[in-house]
């Protein structure tokens, strides 16, 4: 104390020194309250205020570190990686997760660059603790639950099918299922598969799969490279076009009824499967009017082949999967009990075809100038979707090009928000349609209509009966990546203009390959008006002052 | 022979290098300037033409300017040669004589003007028929460089022809002589009229692009020439044994004040049809003398030159302020401030301002630009004071191959 | 006098002894008669190393034999990838037969933005600093219409397209008929088969006449060094277009000649920039591309037209 006051008075002599012991004092009595508070409280260690590697000491978050997986940082008891100080002087910390900071700051490759992704986990996109805990946990990857409990905890219809369903995909059984048809975080797939189909299913359906029932699955990969007449969804990539990849009640995990039996008479219930793509007007129409290239002018020759009550149907000519001849027609047809079987022999001409006497004699047909595989406009929107969702990124279609050379123009696709596609995700079709004019809600609540709005409204070009296409004025579904044909319809100048390449941007060769951008890649369609820009730099004024 | 001509310049080199202090001084003046001159260059060499003002928008100044201002004064000297040869003035010789000198002088210092500009002078070889690849006829540039040179050559070949007849007294052969006199002033109106056709030719920039660019250039070269001569004369007529008629420097002036008139009507007209018809391509004219948006900086120039051309023309008009030697005198300084206004600030930069693009680009020469200009200028008077030095005294006869006895030979008189 | 030769095209090489190795076996007289004449300059040169010397002595590019054009090639790309420090190609594809290019550009359409601006100063390794740009974009008044003597260059608002203002952007209008070629003294600058009109930069001689003859302000001059940073530097060259320029020359557009002039031919990088679809270009020949379309059914105007310069760049309204 003396020494203090010697102290004192020693400095009061020197110059500055008042103000200095003023100083002192000041900060002394500042300091008091915090020392008074931790002596009156008699708590022996006061809590730090700052993060230091003893967080994790025995008295505090030694928890942290008894995981049997543990994150770096905290391995590190690097805790300000990811905690800020939320107040100076006190124990208290918030997490770093402002744009750009965060779990994104270190793990970079979790969310995809622009256009590299056509679904992205809606966990992934700002919630990384719905599924993983930051500290570390005993499951792999820090995840708070093992694969599928922790997605099934979610994904609530999953695990509600997989329990009344009567059939399950073999692949949901091991553990760790899920990952092993879909990536956690984001895909240039829809629906965040791994691969594409059939690919991603031919990974196990390489070989004879035994199922639980005791059947022996066919070793579909051997099959397809044997027939290289594929049908279109297999084409497309669309095993799931007919078969449920979770569970299912139908045999074969099949998404819709198709009977089992070779020779079933035919009841559109029967076959709802097939029907879920094609038209039934291709088996119902008995005219030539009927949109299948299958007549000789005269009748529509599906509806002469199939007969109700012998139950000569669609498989009794044609293979489910693949065959070798045109329209994957089968190779032969099982015929009576004692294991017969009759070849077809179909043969193929430019306006139609012969089949050789099997069934019944040789017999023709020439359709004139009807296309020969099912058009496009038979199939029911569902295939539509199929073939829309199928497109990869950046795939090439063809964009018309009126008097221009016969080149294919490469057209991105349709800037879909991720994930939002296919709308049928969660348009529900057997829903009701609430066609009141109305301000959107959840999740559309971003869309402002901006387009024409005192005349126009959603369901003028969004089709109500069938969400993954659009709707001409007419009715006609158009899918979204032909919106063109859409805009079209009311700028006609623009459109006369874009397919000649006078309007919009192109971009890649001007002899060659070019690349066209739909409508909507430059005009949001519900409010097309461009956005203002920021101009770059003006040039700087040739200075007189050099 | 070598002897011979060694022992020539060694006398040429005497004359030259003896001399009262004013000359001393003048010398020593002009030295200095070329040294800075030369300083000036070896920076833009080493930086680029960067160093000067111009810019994309203003991309010939000061340099093109002063060239064009002597290329006028070159064809102007040469253009005494009529009214002596008209009026058969008596020192006819003398007169020709000075006035090829001082067109020898300006073409050279066109030359430099020209190779300063360039931005590759190291490739001027591309310029040289046979070597290079002259865009001739279709450059009017490549006619310009074509024109120059056979005016200098030629200008050079009669000089040197006359001094050496008279430095070694033998008769001159007219025969030989008088064709090259007559060619050199076709020539020489022909090297003005073809600077003015690179500027008339140009489509792009509509205040050149006139007809009566060329005769104005003309009608501006016949009083700006003749006014360094007129002053030059009465120098001379001072510093050394010339006789000079005072009636024909009053006749000169006389047809200054003419040309001057022409020259004055000439840009009257364009004046008035700029700013009566008021069209687009008035832009540039209403740039110079009234300024546009706010950049003004030329406008006073313009008026000044304006106000030099008309007292000067009335100096050189009225007979009695032409014959009083300080209003004569006045009156060629102010033609010559005048005229070099208009050549060298006035077609240049409104030609240019605004550009093409309607942009505005304020210029103002930078000081690398004066101090190569005065350079230049320098070599020029430097050259020309050394040639009169030397071919005064072999006009007047005393500086000849066989001297008369030692003594005899009178130097320049001292003033 | 510390002669520093105003060239960028140097290479600080050790002066190699004997100078080309390959060179032909006899002079031919012209040749005899250059290496004379230029003796003057040598002296002016010692010092210099062998790319220098030949780089100083190299004829006109329409001169040069194939064999030549291939040695001036092979000489710039060892040149230009030690200064950069990474690989470079310098092409110098011919024109393309049936090919004359022409470029539209929709006044109706275009914002301002400037995106083409530095598209352009990137793809052609224009000078940073100096600053040149061969794309200038005019603002004018609505009010006013096209009059180039009320536009700015230099507007600078928050957010484009301002309301009462429509954007003119300009660069070389590549005229049939072009006066900067008749300008220019020594034949440094041509007209190509393809329409497109080039410079020779090892033999323009920097006078600048070009640059006052063209009245579309397209032709620029390199008043110093060029100063591109090394690591911006599109490696991708064509003699007569983007490949480093030397100081004291005049540049212009070229259409982005090493891309157009490319196997089927990319699109210049202005049109491929531009953001709003407002930039066209294709070949006049063919009645199908772009700009023939543009030019049959759209309404055109070309700049400056009473001057009879014929450009080949064509202003135009979608709507």
């Amino acid at each position: 104390m003396v020494c203090a006051i010697s102290l004192c008075k020693g400095l009061w002599k020197y110059r500055g020194g008042p103000q200095l012991f003023w100083m002192l004092v000041i900060l002394a009595s500042l300091a008091f309250p915090h020392a008074a508070d931790a002596v009156v409280s008699g708590t022996p260690a006061p809590r730090p205020t700052a993060a230091t590697e003893q967080c994790a000491n025995e008295s505090c978050h030694a928890k942290l570190l008894n995981r049997k997986v543990t994150h770096e940082s905290v391995a590190q008891l690097k805790c300000l990686d990811c905690h800020e100080y939320a107040s100076i002087g006190e124990h208290l910390f918030k997490r770093l997760n402002a744009p750009g900071q965060g779990c994104i700051s270190c793990h970079k490759k979790v969310l995809p660059k622009p256009d590299e992704a056509l679904s992205i986990h809606a966990a992934a996109k700002d919630n990384c603790v719905a599924c993983h805990d930051p500290h570390g946990s005993n499951a792999r990857y820090e995840l708070k639950q093992t694969v599928p409990d922790l997605c099934l905890s979610c994904h609530k219809n999953i695990k509600d099918s997989l329990a009344s369903s009567s059939l399950v995909h073999g692949a949901m059984k091991p553990d760790g299922s899920c990952s092993g048809c879909h990536v956690a975080h984001f895909s240039k797939l829809s629906k965040l598969q791994k691969e594409p189909q059939p690919q991603q299913c031919l990974n196990c359906h390489d070989r004879p799969v035994q199922t639980a029932g005791g059947r022996t699955l066919t070793n579909m990969a051997e099959l397809l490279k044997d027939n290289p007449e594929h049908h279109g969804p297999i084409r497309l990539g669309a095993c799931t076009a007919c078969h449920q990849p979770h569970a299912g009640n139908q045999p074969l995990l099949l998404s819709a009824a198709y009977p089992p039996e070779f020779y079933a008479p035919f009841e559109m219930d029967r076959y709802r499967l097939c029907f879920t793509c094609h038209t039934p007007d291709l088996v119902l129409q008995p005219g030539p009017t009927a949109p299948t290239g299958f007549t000789d002018g005269k009748k529509n020759l599906h509806w002469l082949h199939v007969d109700q009550t012998k139950g000569r149907t669609c498989r009794a000519c044609h293979e489910v999967h693949a065959s070798r001849q045109a329209f994957h027609i089968r190779d032969s047809v099982p015929f009576g009990d004692g294991g017969w079987s009759i070849a077809i022999k179909f043969t193929q001409t430019p306006t139609g075809g012969t089949c050789a006497a099997a069934c019944h004699v040789e017999r023709s047909y020439d359709h004139g100038v009807r296309p020969h595989s099912i058009p496009f406009v038979a199939l029911l929107p569902k295939a539509q979707a199929l073939v829309t969702a199928q497109q990869p990124m950046l795939s090439p279609t063809t964009a018309p090009v009126e008097g221009g050379k016969a080149v294919s123009y490469a057209v991105p696709s349709p800037p879909f928000t991720p994930g939002v596609f296919p709308c049928t995700g969660c348009h529900d079709p057997s829903v009701a349609v609430n066609t009141q004019r109305r301000v959107l809600q959840k999740p559309h609540v971003d869309i402002q209509l901006h387009h024409d709005e005192e005349h126009r409204w959603c369901l003028d070009c969004h089709n109500a009966q069938n969400r993954d296409v659009l709707r001409s004025a007419s009715g006609e579904p158009i899918p979204f990546s032909e919106s063109y044909r859409l805009c079209g319809q009311c700028h006609g100048l623009q459109f006369r203009d874009w397919k000649v390449g006078v309007h919009g941007k192109r971009t890649g060769e001007w002899d060659g390959r070019k690349e066209y951008l739909l409508c909507v890649n430059c005009h949001n369609p519900h409010s097309p008006k461009f956005k203002a820009l920021t101009p770059l730099p003006p040039p700087i004024r040739p200075n007189v002052e050099k | 022979m070598i002897l011979t001509v060694l022992h020539t310049l060694g006398g040429a080199a005497r004359l030259i290098i003896k001399g009262n202090k004013a000359y001393y001084a003048w010398c020593a003046l002009l030295l200095a300037l070329i040294a800075t001159g030369a300083f000036a260059y070896i920076h833009q060499l080493r930086y680029g033409l960067i160093a000067t003002h111009m810019s994309d928008s203003v991309s010939w100044a000061f340099y093109i300017g002063n060239f064009t201002f002597l290329v006028g004064v070159a064809a102007a000297a040469i253009m005494l040669v009529i009214p002596a040869y008209v009026y058969h003035w008596e020192p006819i010789k003398e007169v020709v004589i000075l006035g090829e000198l001082l067109a020898i002088s300006a073409v050279v210092m066109c030359l430099l003007f020209v190779t300063a500009d360039m931005g590759r002078p190291d490739r001027a070889w591309h310029m040289m028929p046979g070597l290079g690849m002259l865009n001739f006829p279709v450059a009017i540039l490549a006619w310009d460089v074509v024109v120059l040179n056979l005016y200098l050559v030629v200008n050079l070949v009669i000089v040197v022809y006359l001094l050496y007849k008279w430095y070694t007294e033998r008769p001159v052969n007219y025969k030989f002589l008088w064709p090259l006199v007559i060619a050199t002033i076709p020539i020489a109106v022909s090297i003005h009229t073809v600077t003015a056709c690179i500027y008339a030719g140009m489509v792009a920039r509509p205040y050149w692009n006139a007809a009566v660019l060329a005769p104005r250039f003309l009608a501006s070269a016949f009083c700006s020439g003749p006014a360094v001569l007129v002053i030059l004369l009465q120098i001379l007529r001072r510093t050394t044994r010339l006789k000079i008629q005072d009636a024909a420097i009053w006749k000169v002036a006389e047809l200054m004040a003419y040309s001057m008139a022409m020259n004055l009507f000439l840009t009257g007209m364009e004046a008035f049809k700029e700013f009566y018809a008021g069209g687009h391509h008035a832009v540039y004219t209403r740039f110079y003398f009234i300024g546009l948006n706010g950049h003004n900086g030329l406008v006073p120039f313009a008026w000044l030159a304006v106000g030099c051309d008309m007292v000067s023309f009335l100096l050189l008009l009225i007979p009695a302020t032409r014959k009083n030697a300080i209003t004569l005198n006045l009156g060629c300084l102010l033609i010559y401030m005048g005229t070099y206004i208009e050549k060298g600030i006035g077609l240049l930069i409104p030609g240019f301002t605004p550009d093409t693009l309607g942009q505005i680009t304020d210029y103002t020469p930078s000081m690398t630009e004066l101090g190569i200009a005065a350079g230049i200028f320098s070599v020029g008077f430097l050259l020309y004071t050394i040639m009169v030095k030397v071919a005064v005294p072999v006009i007047l006869g005393e500086f000849k191959a066989r001297p008369t006895p030692e003594g005899a030979v009178i130097p320049v008189e001292s003033h | 006098m510390s002669h520093e030769r105003p060239s960028a095209d140097v290479v600080k090489a050790p002066c190699g002894g004997g100078g080309r190795g390959n060179e032909p076996a006899g002079l031919s007289r012209r040749d005899m008669l250059k290496y004379t004449a230029a003796c003057a300059v040598s002296a002016f040169l010692a010092g210099c190393s062998g790319p220098e010397r030949e780089a100083f002595f190299q004829k006109r590019f329409k001169e040069l034999s194939p064999d030549e054009v291939k040695r001036v090639l092979a000489r710039l790309e060892k040149q230009h990838s030690e200064e950069i420090g990474k690989p470079v190609t310098v092409g110098a594809a011919p024109a393309l037969e049936g090919v004359l290019y022409g470029y539209g550009l929709d006044l109706s359409r275009c914002v301002g933005c400037r995106r083409c601006v530095y598209a352009c100063v990137g793809e052609n390794n224009q000078s940073r600093d100096p600053q040149i740009h061969w794309i200038k974009v005019l603002s004018m008044q609505k009010e006013d219409g096209v009059d180039i003597m009320k536009s700015d260059a230099y507007y600078n608002p928050e957010q484009v397209p301002e309301e009462d203002k429509f954007y003119m952007p300009v660069a070389c209008q590549q005229c049939r008929n072009p006066p900067c070629v008749k300008a220019c003294p020594v034949k440094a600058t041509w007209q190509e088969p393809d329409g497109i009109v080039v410079i020779d930069y090892n033999w323009c001689v920097g006078c600048r006449c070009c640059m006052a003859a063209c009245p579309y302000g397209a032709r620029h001059f390199n008043w110093t060094t060029p100063n591109v940073p090394k690591d911006q530097i599109n490696p991708h060259m064509h003699y007569l277009g983007n490949r480093p320029r030397q100081r004291g020359v005049v540049e212009k557009c070229t259409f982005c000649i090493q891309r157009v002039r490319e196997k089927n031919g990319r699109y210049p990088a202005c049109v491929e920039i531009c953001p709003v679809g407002a930039r066209k270009f294709g070949n006049l020949l063919d009645k199908n591309s772009e700009i023939s379309h543009i030019l049959r059914d759209k309404r055109v105007f070309i700049l400056k037209e009473e001057l009879s310069t014929e450009p080949k760049f064509f202003y135009f309204y979608a709507t």
